[in-house]
């Protein structure tokens, strides 16, 4: 989903950073899998996830990750707009994507 | 096989898919796939097929083994659709608060390693317009 709105024409000067959990070697076999081409990185340590405060303890029996969370970041690297799901399982939305792209694009 | 018998199969048949749907990797379906409500009548009504097929067939079907293996199905289907309707009502809403954000606030420093092996940050990344996008990973 989110590949897919980056590979629209309207946003190709934006780009996009996953940060999850996951070893980096199973964060490079997931990009891989779903053709990922923004960034991806496996964070198993939760550096990046505990500076943004987005631990989520025991996600998975035995193993600690992101709530998730989008954050829209704009050129001058300032947050315009956060989703923060209250259910793990809502998929990212396009529209959604697409609005909070525009909103840090300036658009 | 007797009715009742393929009515609780059929049951434990709309369990399992219903489940399936609710999967990340799971196609989008028109109308299925629109929320959780059709998934979850989907997935009772399953339950109660397999449950209405097995009543009728410990009522009126013969042979014991066949009657306690139809009785195991149901067991299982309807575990699978308690497990599921768990998960789907109350495990996955279990979330961490959202973390206060405010208007234009400049983003907090990071930094990581890619697929590729080079540094992604805050810094590398300043302008350009980016989503941040923090998940539970690939599972």
């Amino acid at each position: 989903m989110l590949q897919s709105v980056l590979d629209e024409p309207e946003f190709k000067d934006a780009t996009a950073v996953t940060v999850c959990g996951d070893t980096p070697e199973t964060a490079r076999a997931g990009a891989e899998r779903f053709g990922l081409k923004f960034a991806v990185i496996g964070d198993p340590e939760l550096r990046v996830i505990d500076a943004f405060g987005l631990r989520h303890n025991d996600a998975v029996p035995g193993k600690s990750t992101a709530r998730p969370a989008v954050f829209f970041v704009n050129a001058r690297g300032q947050v315009v707009r956060a989703l923060q799901p209250d259910n793990y399982r809502a998929r990212l939305d396009a529209p959604a994507l697409r609005d909070g792209l525009r909103a840090a694009m300036g658009k | 096989m007797s009715l009742p018998v393929l009515v609780s199969i059929a049951g434990t048949c709309t369990v399992l898919a219903a489940g399936y749907l609710f999967l990340p990797w799971a196609p989008q379906l028109p109308v299925l796939s629109a929320g959780d409500p059709p998934r979850l009548i989907l997935l009772g009504l399953g339950a109660g097929w397999s449950l209405l097929g097995t009543i009728q067939s410990l009522r009126l079907g013969r042979g014991g083994m066949k009657k306690a293996l139809v009785a195991l199905l149901c067991a299982a289907t309807l575990a699978v659709a308690g497990g599921t309707a768990f998960w789907v009502l109350d495990y996955s809403y279990r979330l961490p608060a959202p973390v206060v954000v405010q208007a234009l606030e400049p983003v907090k420093a990071f930094s990581g390693a890619d697929q590729s092996g080079a540094t992604v940050s805050d810094t590398t990344l300043r302008g350009r317009a980016y989503a941040l996008v923090f998940t539970r990973g690939f599972w």
